[in-house]
């Protein structure tokens, strides 16, 4: 379903798409809920899409997007330690949220650790900003994996699956998926690195 | 444990792919709290994985997800200001339902027949039962139970349960995260079974939500409740 949401976030470029979010981040840090409110319109689209995507459950990816939304309302002034890879840092919070989610789910395991984004760490890591022509060779590094890499790497991230659900999903054994996942993962970092 | 630099970035990967679960996440966040090189290996692995968001379609959210955020946002925001007023209509409110509450509130007194009841957290200045603590007799757990009462405590921050040792020399170990309702179990390591065998009470801190995020309480100790021996 294209939704009014997302055809906005078709409408308008890469750069000027980040430099919006950025900017929204930094009033919700001053809690300008004007801000919230424009970002909120801005991203909730593609992270409600990944929290669905991984929770598979409407209700739950609802609630999830909700307490998402106010983390980031709430650690804004944390974003300047990621300035520059807004959407990563958002898109972030909310795979992280989803994964300690099914975890709960699954395992009953307490969700023991704050995710990683409610650390306070003032390093800089600007240095590893992704730009555009990183996110092209990153796309080009990519393709260059195999097709069974690439398929089991995209059911990990994009739908949050375990290696065994994968092995099931592919009916493949699970070493075998360990296997193209590991190896899909070194081969993306020396092309990334070259 | 020192991890070697090609250890430390596999295990960045698999934590940033989502294939890194159970303790084994919760580990590796906690080695990020420490170990600055960890966080930017994950750090550089979100960015090398990011093309891959392009993946996932997006998906409009109910209309009325928005008002909620709203709502909760200024809760969290006001909160601060609030504290003082909130808390003197609190006690006011609290003082007068702790006698309805013990009279009309019965804590379920069946037992589980593999439980065997550790602790029970009381908060004392309001007479009224917060949460059983249950060990499972067949397994490596702990349950952790909320009174039927509705908890009166601040949602923008989680309550987690910590092991105290006898001596009180050993750093407190955490044992999870208390349920605001119903009941959850949380796995014991070997090492949180240690520092329970060794514990005479155990203690309820008030946390940033999600738990503590160094390992240690950071908040402040609201209850204290004594391990039942035998």
């Amino acid at each position: 379903m294209q939704s009014a949401h997302s055809t906005h976030e078709n409408v308008i470029s890469y750069e000027a798409r980040r430099d919006r979010v950025e900017a929204l981040i930094s009033r919700c840090a001053a809690h300008d809920e004007e801000a919230l409110e424009e970002l909120y319109r801005l991203v909730s689209g593609q992270l409600y899409g990944v929290l669905v995507r991984i929770l598979r459950e409407p209700a739950l990816a609802e609630e999830a997007l909700q307490e998402v939304m106010v983390q980031v309302w709430q650690r804004a002034k944390q974003y300047d330690a990621y300035r520059g890879r807004a959407m990563t840092w958002l898109v972030n919070i909310a795979r992280y949220r989803a994964i300690d989610l099914v975890r709960q789910k699954r395992d009953f395991e307490p969700l023991e650790s704050a995710p990683l984004e409610a650390i306070t760490d003032v390093e800089d890591f600007t240095e590893v900003t992704t730009s555009q022509r990183s996110q092209r060779a990153l796309a080009s590094c990519l393709e260059q994996l195999s097709a069974d890499q690439q398929r089991c790497i995209v059911m990990a991230y994009a739908d949050g699956h375990t290696h065994e659900e994968i092995a099931g999903k592919v009916e493949r054994p699970v070493p075998t998926v360990r296997s193209w996942i590991r190896r899909g993962l070194l081969s993306l970092k020396r092309c990334m690195e070259s | 444990m020192k991890y070697q630099e090609s250890a430390l970035d596999e295990l960045a990967a698999h934590y940033v792919l989502g294939t890194l679960r159970g303790r084994a996440r919760t580990r590796m966040e906690q080695i990020c709290r420490r170990d600055p090189l960890a966080l930017r290996a994950v750090r550089k692995w979100e960015d090398r994985l990011s093309e891959l968001n392009r993946e996932i379609k997006s998906v409009q959210p109910p209309a009325d997800v928005w008002r909620k955020i709203l709502v909760k946002a200024r809760r969290g925001s006001r909160n601060g200001i609030r504290r003082s007023w909130s808390r003197q209509m609190y006690f006011a409110a609290a003082a007068a339902l702790a006698m309805l509450t013990l009279s009309i509130v019965q804590w379920p007194t069946y037992q589980e027949s593999n439980l065997q009841l550790l602790a029970t957290v009381i908060d004392k200045e309001k007479a009224v039962q917060l949460w059983r603590v249950e060990r499972v007799t067949d397994g490596n757990e702990l349950q952790l139970s909320a009174s039927s009462t509705p908890l009166r405590l601040d949602p923008n921050y989680s309550y987690e349960l910590w092991a105290i040792s006898e001596s009180g020399a050993a750093p407190p170990v955490s044992l999870g995260l208390m349920p605001f309702a119903g009941k959850h179990r949380a796995h014991l390591s070997p090492a949180q079974l240690r520092a329970l065998e060794g514990a005479r009470n155990v203690a309820v801190s008030q946390e940033p939500r999600g738990g503590s995020p160094t390992g240690a309480p950071t908040g402040p100790v609201l209850f204290v409740a004594p391990i039942s021996q035998g």
